[in-house]
């Protein structure tokens, strides 16, 4: 066989992996009560509002509001993080609202996430990122 | 099924290490067979990036892999094998796969009399995660990177004279990197080690970093105690067997090497037969005329 056409044998080939970490979420979510301030752009009549956050990722939030929502309305929200006094300004679309239960009842269970950055360094989005590596870290690693 | 032990580098941090990571060996490589599933993993996901063009070897390799100094570490799971990977290139006569971007920035290092090591060939098997995933902001994802990057840290700082290691990535993964407080060091260039797409590059000096720690969550991880060379000392050395396979048949990194390369190879591997090693893949008159002699330190421009 000549020279650099040897064919190679690797192990694992093919097979789907994600099982390995039985995770298949593209963020993780942080159980977090962060203040937020909220603005539903519902057409028409908008509101807004302000709660705590349930949890918070990267790629989004949830939160518990007076009203429902249709999903993809736009919204506008600004959350303030521990150890951060200036808050944060998000754009985002609702994903899903729900009727609450339990201590939620009466109320509206709502996922919202957040707009795509426009760019890799915008810097709300670098903040909130850094934010979660170091609570992941720390919560992980003892560091 | 292979056995897994704790892991010898962490010491009680290995307690308090979420479950699924203790599944996972972090380690330099041991057999010719891990290293190629090391390069395999490596090629595939830069295919995926387009930051190599596809080839029949399957292989990312290239002459810095071959040099005894060059060490290649693997995350390997006990049951599936390889799922990521991460080469540290020591400095050498034959510079660093980087120089091609940003020589000027690494004399500028060389010649303050720095000991220069790049991380290069990060990989993580993408089938492990949903497409999209973000290192920084997915616990699993961040803490496989971060395991791999400790253990690269560990063998810097026990078995090496490294004073600052240095590397360059496109530019998306920028914030992870800004997070990690790597110091800028050149602008975005175009990298032809990644097929032409655009690159920077940071350094990490060793000595400013432990300083760090006393405030950065990484670098506490990163820089606890002072490690041990011990678990390092399995690390995979080519016999002229490996060599011959990897470098000439299974690709042609030898063949297409320059008579400098191949020189300091024979340097690197004195009780070698390089002749025997790369047969078939040079004419003779080229075998004959290696015996030039290798300057002692990287190249660097006045």
């Amino acid at each position: 066989m000549a020279p650099g056409t040897t064919p190679i044998t690797v192990t694992n080939q093919g097979r789907d992996l994600r099982g390995l970490f039985s995770d298949k979420r593209r963020a993780e979510r942080l159980p977090l009560a962060c203040p937020i301030v909220y603005r539903m752009d519902v057409p028409h009549q908008p509101f807004t509002g302000s709660t705590k956050t349930v949890d918070l990722s990267s790629a989004g939030i949830q939160l518990v509001i007076p009203e429902m929502v249709s999903p993809q309305t736009a919204c506008q929200l600004t959350i303030t993080l521990p150890e951060h006094p200036e808050p944060l300004t998000f754009r985002g679309r609702v994903a899903w609202c729900r009727l609450g239960k339990g201590k939620n009842r009466g109320a509206y269970e709502t996922g919202i996430e957040f707009s795509k950055p426009s760019t890799y360094t915008d810097p709300t989005f670098a903040l909130l990122c850094r934010f979660i590596a170091t609570r992941l870290i720390r919560k992980n690693l003892g560091g | 099924m292979k056995l897994t032990f704790p892991s010898p580098t962490l010491g009680r941090l290995y307690d308090v290490l979420p479950s699924y990571l203790r599944a996972i060996d972090f380690r330099p490589v041991q057999t010719p067979e891990e290293f190629t599933e090391a390069s395999h993993l490596v090629y595939r996901e830069y295919v995926l990036r387009q930051y190599v063009a596809p080839i029949s070897s399957q292989l990312k390799l290239s002459t810095y892999h071959a040099l005894p100094q060059t060490t290649t570490f693997v995350a390997t799971h006990h049951r599936i094998g390889v799922i990521g990977t991460i080469c540290l290139i020591e400095d050498s006569p034959l510079g660093l796969p980087m120089d091609d971007a940003y020589k000027p920035e690494l004399d500028a290092k060389r010649r303050k009399g720095l000991r220069l090591a790049e991380v290069a060939m990060l990989a993580l098997d993408g089938r492990l995660f949903s497409h999209g995933v973000f290192s920084m902001t997915h616990t699993k994802k961040l803490l496989l990177l971060m395991r791999l990057l400790k253990v690269v840290l560990n063998y810097a700082r026990s078995s090496t004279a490294i004073d600052e290691i240095v590397t360059c990535f496109h530019p998306q993964h920028q914030l992870l990197f800004e997070y990690l407080n790597l110091k800028e060091m050149g602008g975005l260039k175009n990298y032809s080690g990644t097929n032409g797409t655009p690159t920077v590059a940071r350094s990490l000096n060793l000595e400013d970093a432990k300083m760090q720690a006393v405030e950065h969550p990484a670098y506490r991880f990163f820089l606890g105690r002072a490690p041990s060379a011990k678990p390092f000392n399995k690390k995979l050395i080519f016999t002229p067997e490996d060599l011959r396979r990897l470098f000439v048949l299974d690709t042609s990194i030898f063949a297409s090497a320059s008579p400098t390369e191949l020189a300091y190879l024979m340097n690197c591997y004195p009780r070698y037969n390089f002749s025997k090693i790369i047969e078939g893949s040079l004419p003779s008159s080229a075998i004959s005329g290696l015996n030039a002699p290798v300057p002692n330190k990287p190249p660097t421009e006045e």
